[in-house]
């Protein structure tokens, strides 16, 4: 009987690891390598077999003229990884024997093959060597055009460089481990800028010189730095230490899909009209707790020391059991905060908002 | 008992599953999911020969206060035009074109970086960017509250644009076509 339960857990915990839809997930770093680094490729998925394969483009085009991509490596099998057994998780690696030349854009595709037919590939497109137009946003996971797209952009703040390139692979993981997002990470571009900004005090944003090139595309400009100093929203513009996860994922949030903080009281409160995850009075929050799945004694009122809010939100603010903190709430830093239910609610919304088109729609509800 | 702790360790498991199954995605989502994941890339370039996707702008750095706001000066930028903002505070529009508008936070309103103290945060002063086609026909920007029962929310402007897409057309190296439109119109050259 103890072998049945230890199996059943078995198989819950593999698949979460893996991937909870099923899905091939494909990285890559460093992730815009320089002319001298060689890249790696990775892709993880429950299959028989993954494959890894990628296409190279050449930009071209003055700063001021239109940018064009030019094919010069057609599609090119780089490894296949098949364990010749039965499916199982399979993690394939391979890094390249050279860095790819400058003003290069890799297009580069992972494909997890089950049962003999392909049965999922991830694709999207990544700068690779100088890149030829210095004030534009440079693309580190490229999947299209930004009006269907959820857009982030990074920019070193009073942080090297070099370093900070060394650390994007790392941010964009922080992302990907909170679902939906990573259920629904084709519909997000990353950037960043390789001019820097800097962010010296609380809510003080310096912006690189070519900010405007930047915010034109984006919807959250992230200023990562390696300081103490306090974190700000200042939408679209977030700051956060460069190794803060839960700080990054929650400004982005505020940016990417209006959410709103569950916690009290040292911002604007503004309860969405469609897809809310706080509300005005508590009969508006009870009459949404069973659409979310919760009991209506859940609706909290929003509080802190003597300062009392008329907003209330029903996402835990603590850990219940097997519940988990929102990650908008008072205890977002704790490590196992997730996006509630009212948040998960809202996220859903915004990307299927992306998929018909346009993910910023005005007004946003009907 | 060992029974016990594995049925509690299964049901911390799901629960959180369980209890979001209503708002998860579907099957018919999933596949879109995965089409997206799949689908072709393209965003900083085009293929030779294919219609451009960014156009000339002129971006303008603004600057909110709580009497309203003030152009600071243009750049041209090459881009996607801009769409709106998931806080769509105020709405700009270019004024002598139609269709060009969209809808942006309010730069003076800030979050706080966590729950530690009760404060709310509206700036004195906040600089930011605001774009409109590069166009002689657009004459006039504009920048309103999208909504009128949200007090903080900053009370926005309008102004001239000529000039300013004038100046910012001295400054390119390279000239454009519409440079020139745009010069006559404002009385230059």
């Amino acid at each position: 009987m103890r072998m049945v339960w230890l199996g059943i857990l078995l198989i819950i915990s593999t698949t979460a690891v893996a991937d909870s839809s099923g899905s091939v997930i494909a990285r890559h770093w460093p992730m815009h390598p320089s002319n001298t680094q060689a890249v790696t490729f990775e892709a993880t998925a429950v299959a028989d077999r993954i494959i890894l394969s990628y296409e190279r483009f050449l930009l071209s085009g003055g700063p001021d003229s239109t940018h064009m991509q030019i094919p010069v490596e057609a599609k090119t099998i780089v490894k296949t990884c098949d364990p010749k057994g039965s499916t199982t998780i399979i993690t394939c690696t391979y890094m390249m024997p050279v860095a790819f030349p400058a003003s290069s854009l890799i297009t580069y595709t992972a494909t997890a093959v089950h049962r003999g037919a392909v049965s999922t590939r991830e694709t999207y497109s990544f700068a690779a060597g100088d890149y030829p137009w210095p004030d534009d946003p440079i693309p580190i996971r490229l999947k299209g055009d930004t009006k269907s797209k959820l857009d982030t952009v990074f920019i070193p703040a009073d942080i090297d460089v070099a370093l900070f390139r060394s650390q994007l692979d790392e941010v964009i993981d922080f992302y990907f481990r909170y679902e939906p997002l990573r259920f629904w990470r084709g519909l997000h571009n990353f950037w960043y800028s390789g001019q820097e900004g800097k962010y010296p005090a609380y809510c003080q944003f310096e912006n690189p010189a070519n900010y405007a090139n930047l915010h034109v595309i984006a919807d959250a400009v992230a200023f990562l730095h390696q300081s103490d100093v306090r974190n700000c929203t200042n939408i679209p513009r977030m700051s956060s230490k460069i190794d803060s996860e839960k700080t990054i994922v929650h400004e982005n949030s505020h940016s990417m899909y209006r959410l709103q903080d569950e916690y009290c009281c040292n911002t604007n409160y503004k309860p969405q009209a469609c897809a809310p995850n706080i509300y005005a009075s508590l009969a508006a929050c009870q009459a949404d707790a069973q659409a979310l799945g919760y009991p209506p004694s859940y609706c909290t009122q929003l509080t802190y020391e003597t300062t009392i809010k008329e907003i209330w939100r029903i996402d835990p603010g603590n850990s219940h059991g097997p519940e988990r903190p929102c990650i908008m709430g008072p205890n977002e830093n704790n490590q196992s905060s997730v996006f509630g239910a009212a948040c998960l609610r809202r996220l859903n919304w915004r990307y299927r908002k992306c998929l018909a088109g346009e993910c910023m729609t005005d007004p946003e509800c009907p | 008992m060992f029974e016990k702790k594995l049925i509690a360790i299964l049901a911390a498991l799901l629960l959180p599953y369980c209890a979001t199954k209503p708002i998860a995605p579907t099957e018919e989502e999933r596949l879109a999911a995965e089409a997206n994941a799949t689908a072709s890339t393209s965003a900083v370039a085009v293929p030779a020969g294919q219609t451009p996707i960014r156009i000339p702008l002129l971006a303008i750095e603004v600057e909110f206060t709580a009497e309203g706001v003030k152009p600071l000066g243009a750049k041209i930028v090459h881009a996607a035009p801009r769409a709106n903002s998931a806080f769509g505070d105020l709405r700009v529009q270019a004024g002598g074109v139609d269709g060009w508008g969209y809808t942006m936070a309010d730069p003076r309103l800030v979050k706080g970086g966590g729950p530690d103290d009760a404060r709310a945060i509206v700036l004195e002063s906040a600089r930011t960017h605001v774009y409109v086609p590069l166009l002689a026909a657009v004459t006039e920007l504009s920048i309103q509250p999208a909504t009128t029962d949200d007090p903080d929310v900053s009370r926005g402007g309008r102004f001239d644009v000529l000039a300013l897409a004038a100046a910012a057309c001295a400054q390119m190296r390279m000239e454009l076509p519409v440079c020139r439109q745009i010069a006559e119109r404002s009385g230059g050259e």
